[in-house]
């Protein structure tokens, strides 16, 4: 195995000890904190140079979400990595009984290339204030972040503790083989089976981070211009290609009629009347990608948009009508600039559609009425939620952020992140003698002893009354 | 497929939301209760039946803790179902940011043998709370608990939201091929595998919770005869058929010296001369079983016990020496009543031998000296710990239990299994209205909309003074 060496000197390194101090984890997480601001012009070239990504959106997406992570994590980490002490029975009235938040060791995260900073870092701010090592898989599609991360970061990082590696397919699936103490992975429910299944050789608990198709119920009472606004940033976003875009939109006709022009003027506004010279839109990464979304537009009717250039990977903000429920866009997570509108009778029609598919990543509603809001919230279920707006939950590190069913399982963020690459280990450190104290549990078993054991250890029913 | 019909029978009555209101989980759970109450004698009987467990020990560890766990539920679960609102960001300081608990759906909890009540219902509790509806699969080894639970439980809980099912290898092979929402398993390692491998084809979240050679040290400032009582009533409860016991002790040659007459007075104490006569000392759940521990009586030399009855599946409470490290008793789970003893020079020695090793569920030390059990507990890795006493860190319902490695990954008791089984669902509730603060991020993107914008939602890094 091409890694075993390297996951070795990790493990020897993490048995040592030298992850455990709060002074070490806050270096190193400082020292990544340097690396966001020296690296930001290298940061910028570099998605530019794989997506064409509008450095707005660098800052606001990669950059200053990493940041906020960052210092949220900086802020708390002491109060979060502090034993818990818990509440005792009878019989342990005296011990001390508290949770230690222990390292899992060593841990893998697998990132992939529509974020390639932000969905790699965040997992890796998480990874280390929670004190272990941790082993970067960068996503080899983005190849300008790829190159920058493996020979940039490990300059910020120690070395002992932490490495960038850099492998295509065949290389993860070797670095699989190895034995990691927890693996955090974003990418597609297709290779998070497989990278699942390779965890339950060595029972390693995982994080799955992964797509689906993020319903959008847009009811009839709502403020359209700016509803049109909302959905067309969260869908045109680095070229549609952001886990959490609103991937198609439910709603009535009659909403339709009106958000069709909505949505031509929301676009002209950001992007002027030819969306390819903006500079502020995006292309598909890949040619592979783009042959996939190119072939989506073959769905209903073009409403919007619909214009495509092979050679600059450039799909125009579009808008498609008209679609069935079998059409070729609606079959697979779009993760491109394209958004289909499906139309639904009513709220109730909205939430059976939605409830039977694969449960999504988030799922979106806009109505000026929190009846409908909280109806589709709680009659729905969905990794997250976001009523009015699309893709803001995520910019609040204390929101735990992950998918349900097929659109992952885990959750991280703020605290999550260092709860989920944390083991809660609850401690009970009793006192040596007090021997009297344990008598009763001993054989030989009298049943005159079973009312003392039990008032010793109970947890009483509380009157009902005394809830209210 | 011969659950499919199950399965999805229970899927709709989910999507009905008919387990959504807590009115109706405290219903589910309350019958719960009476079935406990109600059906004691059957289980005290059912469960002497299929391993001999003395009725002291079935009502201690099956029932009683269980009951702690369902008033721990019924009297929190209101506060632990409600929303949790959190930290906002400028941006959203004027919306609704919660957490929603949200159950999974349908959950699989597959339950052992060696404590057939408990280790089912303890989930079942959590799994209800949580509003989920459940499959429960008892196992097929304790034939007489299984029967209990398949005829007794199902008329007292809703057959529209439960079910119990009874099943071999081959048909738990066939039940696991089926898509659940949640998947809960206690047993040992090499099915757990199988488990969260079958798991992963539906991207199943898993809880696994299994076995764990746990080490017990005993370090030379000790109460000698107070840690034989301790030692002996954690190995010898249930005939050693617990996950939680301890599995071998490490200890100095002098401490050894010390040890032995005492656990040989404590055994005395608790069982008699004759503890095959004893009505307090457990039986060997079944044949198989029992070969297996004969077989690992080879290892070493017995100093205490030793004596066996193949037709009693009677193995005595017996105690190994001159046993090495490499004897097949140390490298697999005992489960039974056999305690080996490895003598290491010191706590040191201790230490590295437990590193060197698989994670257990629990690490033991005992010392009247709290540096030691401190450093013990820093410097090791564990499911869970407890100084000076075995087993009683699981009677705490504030205490998460769970393994880490190959004793297990997820953790349950009390609140935890509520967690467990519940999705947290970051929401993010933001007006329809207000749309100048939204403009900002929109396109056509400046550098001064850039300025405002992470000034409005990054999260600034506070003083280190102010941390003090």
């Amino acid at each position: 195995s091409p890694h075993a060496e390297l996951v070795s000197r990790l493990r020897a390194a993490w048995l040592s000890g030298k992850t455990r101090p709060m002074e070490y984890r806050v270096a190193q997480l400082e020292a990544l904190g340097r690396f966001l601001d020296e690296k930001k012009q290298d940061i910028l070239e570099a998605t530019a140079a794989d997506m064409r990504k509008p450095p707005f959106e660098v800052e606001v997406s990669e950059l200053s979400i990493c940041r906020s992570e960052l210092n949220h994590t900086l802020n708390n980490l002491g109060a979060w990595m502090k034993d818990k002490h818990v509440e005792k029975n009878w019989a342990t009235q005296l011990d001390s009984a508290f949770i230690r938040k222990d390292p899992y060791g060593v841990v893998l995260i697998i990132g992939p290339w529509n974020y390639p900073i932000n969905l790699l870092l965040v997992p890796l701010i998480g990874a280390i204030a929670a004190g272990n090592c941790v082993v970067m898989k960068p996503s080899e599609i983005t190849r300008n972040v790829e190159r920058l991360v493996a020979e940039m970061l490990p300059r910020y990082l120690d070395e002992d503790c932490f490495a960038v590696v850099t492998a295509g397919v065949e290389e993860t699936t070797r670095l699989l083989e190895n034995k990691f103490d927890y693996i955090f992975f974003t990418g597609s429910p297709s290779v998070g089976r497989i990278v699942m299944t390779a965890a339950a050789k060595h029972l390693t608990p995982v994080t799955l981070e992964l797509g689906g198709k993020n319903p959008c119920y847009v009811s009839d009472s709502c403020n359209v211009q700016n509803v049109a606004r909302r959905v067309a940033w969260g869908r045109f976003f680095n070229a549609g290609q952001t886990c959490v875009a609103p991937d198609y939109v439910l709603c009535s006709a009659e909403m339709q009629e009106k958000l069709l022009p909505a949505l031509r003027e929301a676009i002209t506004e950001f992007y002027g009347p030819n969306p390819r010279e903006s500079p502020d839109f995006g292309r598909i990464v890949g040619d592979r990608q783009f042959q996939r979304v190119q072939a989506l537009l073959h769905s209903g009717h073009t409403a919007i948009g619909g214009q495509t250039d092979t050679e600059e990977r450039y799909i125009a903000p579009t808008v498609l009508v008209e679609v069935q429920q079998n059409d070729p866009v609606m079959q697979e997570e779009i993760f491109g600039p394209i958004l289909p509108i499906l139309t639904v009778a009513s709220v109730d029609d909205a939430i059976a559609f939605i409830n039977a598919r694969e449960r999504p990543l988030v799922l979106y509603v806009f109505s000026s009425r929190k009846e409908v809001v909280n109806r589709v919230l709680e009659r729905t279920s969905s990794g997250g939620f976001c009523a009015n707006d699309t893709i803001m939950h995520m910019t609040i590190p204390s929101l735990p952020f992950g998918g349900i069913g097929q659109s992952g399982l885990g959750r991280y963020h703020g605290r999550s992140s260092f709860e989920t690459f944390s083991h809660q280990r609850s401690a009970l450190l009793r006192g040596a003698g007090r021997e009297t104290l344990n008598t009763p549990r001993y054989p030989p078993y009298a049943p005159h002893r079973l009312p003392l054991l039990r008032a010793a250890t109970e947890t009483k029913r509380r009157a009902a009354c005394l809830l209210l | 497929n011969p659950y499919a019909e199950l399965v999805s029978r229970l899927r709709a009555t989910w999507l009905s939301g008919k387990t959504r209101p807590m009115e109706y989980r405290v219903a589910q759970l309350e019958a719960l209760g009476r079935f406990l109450d109600e059906k004691q004698q059957d289980i005290l009987e059912a469960t002497a039946a299929d391993m001999r467990k003395p009725f002291f020990e079935c009502e201690f560890s099956e029932i009683l803790l269980c009951k702690n766990e369902l008033h721990e539920t019924l009297n929190n679960l209101s506060h632990w179902m409600k929303d949790e609102h959190v930290d906002k960001n400028l941006v959203t300081r004027l919306d609704l940011a919660f957490i929603r608990k949200d159950p999974y759906g349908v959950v699989l909890i597959i339950g052992p043998w060696n404590c057939p009540i408990h280790l089912l219902l303890v989930p079942l509790i959590g799994a209800i709370a949580a509003g989920n509806c459940v499959i429960i699969k008892p196992s097929e080894i304790t034939k007489n608990s299984e029967t209990l639970m398949a005829e007794g439980l199902p008329s007292y809980l809703d057959k529209d939201c439960s079910a119990v099912v009874a099943a071999g290898v081959e048909e738990t092979t066939r039940l696991l091929e089926n898509k659940f929402d949640y998947i809960f398993f206690t047993g040992i390692s090499a099915v757990g595998r199988i488990v969260m491998t079958a798991a992963a084809k539906q991207l199943t979240p898993v809880t696994l919770e299994l076995g764990g050679k746990n080490p017990c040290y005993v370090s030379d400032s000790c109460d000698v005869q107070n840690v034989a009582r301790r030692v002996a009533w954690g190995r010898f409860f249930n005939a050693g058929q617990i996950c939680m016991a301890p599995n071998y002790v490490l200890c100095s040659a002098e401490m050894q010296d010390k040890l032995l007459p005492a656990l040989r007075k404590a055994i005395t104490e608790f069982y008699g001369p004759n503890p095959q006569e004893s009505p307090d000392f457990g039986r060997i759940v079944g044949d198989k079983q029992f070969q297996r521990l004969q077989t690992l009586l080879r290892s070493g030399r017995v100093a205490i016990g030793g004596q066996t009855d193949e037709e009693d599946r009677y193995i005595a409470p017996t105690v190994l020496v001159d046993v090495q490290p490499s004897d097949p008793i140390i490298h697999e789970e005992v489960f039974g009543p056999i305690l080996p003893i490895v003598i290491v020079a010191n706590m040191d020695e201790a230490i590295d031998f437990i590193n060197s090793r698989e994670r257990p569920l629990v690490v033991y030390a005992f010392s009247s000296d709290d540096k030691v059990v401190n450093q013990v507990l820093e410097r090791t890795s564990s499911g869970g710990f407890c100084g000076n006493d075995t087993l009683m860190h699981v009677t705490l319902t504030s205490l998460p239990f769970g393994g880490i490695g190959n004793s297990g990954l997820g953790m349950h008791h009390g609140k935890f299994t509520f967690d467990t089984f519940t999705h947290h669902r970051g929401c993010l509730h933001r007006s329809m209205g207000r749309e100048a603060l939204h403009a900002l991020r929109y396109p056509p993107y400046s550098q001064q909309k850039l300025g405002i914008v992470r000034v409005a939602s990054e999260v600034k890094r506070k003083d280190a003074c102010t941390l003090l």
